[in-house]
């Protein structure tokens, strides 16, 4: 499985039989960095992924031969839509902006769930 | 599976029973930084891959555009039975509409 990003999709009318119905696009592998890493791949989405979208993309085929049939010519397949990706030490850039994070938790500001301070007794 | 374009096709005197009568196309690869301009003049400039052999059972013809998949899963189509086959056009292109991020095109040593 590897991370790719979708950049385009392309409609065809002769194809194998399988693959009538099924969304293909246009994906472009990355590197851990975001950069692209080789060329562009055509894969089979059944989740509805968007332009620009980083997915994970799996290349095993026993899903869609089970689905298309065991003749399908179809290897590449988008498993996931990718929400974020950690790194030890780093948080890796998606090359298109994700939805923006939540804000922090509000934080009590300092002293104000402290005790009272004891007045002096005369 | 990748995008080619078709240059030729090649024809055997002699071959294995299994590919006996199979239409084999040349397809060349098209790389990232040619599909990015692609559709601009000149319309006939490489695609900039290795060109490949590939078994095509929908007639695509020279210049037209195909998804090819490779290795093992492009026997797929003659299954059950077991053709030497490892590269297979699944289809052919009507309409490509690809739009990269601008600043992934302009980076260099990746292949």
């Amino acid at each position: 499985m590897f991370l790719a990003r979708i950049d385009g999709t392309v409609t065809a009318t002769a194809k194998h039989p399988t693959l009538s119905g099924l969304r293909l696009l246009i994906a472009q592998r990355l590197e851990t960095d975001g950069g692209p890493a080789g060329d562009p791949v055509v894969v089979v989405d059944t989740l509805g992924a968007r332009r620009g979208a980083t997915v994970m993309i799996t290349t095993e085929n026993e899903s869609l031969r089970k689905a298309a049939g065991n003749t399908t010519p179809v290897r590449l397949l988008v498993a996931g839509i990718v929400d974020q990706v950690y790194q030890v030490g780093q948080a890796i850039r998606l090359p298109l902006p994700l939805a923006e994070p939540s804000p922090p938790a509000e934080l009590r500001p300092l002293g104000s769930g402290a005790r009272p301070r004891k007045e002096p007794t005369p | 599976m990748r995008l080619g374009v078709v240059r030729g096709n090649v024809v055997l005197s002699l071959a294995t029973p299994e590919i006996e009568g199979l239409r084999l196309a040349i397809v060349e690869p098209i790389v990232r930084e040619r599909l990015a301009q692609w559709g601009r003049p000149p319309a006939a400039s490489p695609a900039g891959g290795k060109p490949i052999i590939a078994a095509d059972q929908l007639g695509a013809a020279e210049g037209q555009v195909v998804g090819f998949i490779e290795g093992r899963t492009a026997a797929s189509p003659f299954w059950p039975a077991q053709v030497p086959v490892d590269a297979y056009c699944a289809f052919i292109a009507d309409n490509i509409d690809y739009h990269p991020p601008a600043s992934t095109n302009s980076r260099k040593g990746d292949s």
